[in-house]
């Protein structure tokens, strides 16, 4: 499944419309809010889960080369935080399903998360 | 992180990187102000840059990157339990670095220090060329680190990394454990 597609079915609400999200299929999912723990677990080309709208976020999403970023709780960005993700091609998704919700439903669409 | 030691260390090999010969951490347990401080500075080359910018999570100077998380992930730390992180001028050097950064001691969100003295021993254990001095402070206890000295009283040879890296984390280690309230 592609981030569009994945978006699309979970009824994400897009918040950098002009970024075209990758047409690979996410390999993954990671749920957290610490975001060393982001980059040092999240897979490549996989999605994170976060209440976190900081601009760290969108560094660690371009170091961890993630495929696109879910901020649960209807959480949003700053437009300047929208702005750096729109200039590094990380697509950014909002819903008002909490962390825990949105992470069952990537894993019932199949995907996983890595093991310690 | 899960540890503010990691962020320590962090801080530390900027230090390193900016060709600091003194680097000087003092870390504060202040309970009547319900204040940990931290103080991280060096008689480096200093920051090429206004703090504004080195605290942006998209600077860096190593080549080939893209992020420099560092400063900006101990700056949103501090900041989570209700502290701050700032840059200053140190007077260790002509354009010495201080940063100082201030976490609530009993907030919820406050990560642990963690394994401080296996942190401060490898980081000196990699850079024994560098004058470190470590000042730990808490509730009535403080004490003041400095590992040359330290060598000397021991009979420890200066170029020995590994040596100096076993005295500080013998000695951090007791300290901590004087300083109950460094956690």
């Amino acid at each position: 499944m592609t981030v569009t597609e994945l978006a699309a079915k979970l009824e994400l609400r897009p918040l950098t419309p002009q970024v075209t999200p990758s047409t690979e299929q996410v390999t993954g999912g990671y749920v957290s809010d610490l975001l060393s723990d982001v980059l040092a677990n999240a897979p490549r080309g996989g999605v994170l889960v976060t209440v976190q709208v900081h601009l760290n976020v969108i560094a660690v999403a371009v170091h961890a080369e993630l495929a696109g970023v879910i901020f649960a709780l209807d959480r949003v960005p700053d437009e300047s935080v929208r702005a750096k993700a729109v200039a590094e091609g990380i697509p950014l998704y909002t819903t008002k399903e909490s962390a825990f919700d949105v992470a069952g439903r990537l894993y019932e669409f199949g995907l996983r998360g890595p093991r310690a | 992180m899960r540890e503010i030691a990691l962020h320590i260390l962090d801080l530390i090999e900027n230090s390193v990187r900016a060709q600091a010969t003194i680097i000087m951490v003092a870390i504060e347990a202040l309970p009547e102000q319900d204040l940990l401080r931290i103080v991280i500075e060096d008689n480096g080359t200093g920051m090429k840059a206004p703090p504004e910018t080195v605290l942006d999570p998209f600077y860096t100077t190593k080549q080939g990157k893209k992020t420099g998380l560092g400063l900006s992930l101990f700056r949103a730390a501090a900041e989570a339990t209700g502290g701050r992180l700032t840059i200053g001028k140190s007077e260790l050097g002509p354009v010495g670095v201080r940063v100082t950064v201030e976490m609530g001691l009993t907030h919820i969100d406050r990560n642990p220090l963690g394994d401080l003295g296996s942190s401060l021993a490898a980081v000196v254990c990699t850079n024994p060329q560098v004058d470190f001095r470590f000042r730990l402070s808490g509730g009535q206890q403080a004490c003041d680190l400095r590992v040359w000295d330290l060598a000397a009283q021991q009979g420890t040879d200066l170029r020995d990394g590994l040596a100096l890296g076993r005295l500080v984390l013998e000695a951090i280690n007791t300290q901590l454990q004087a300083c109950r309230v460094l956690t």
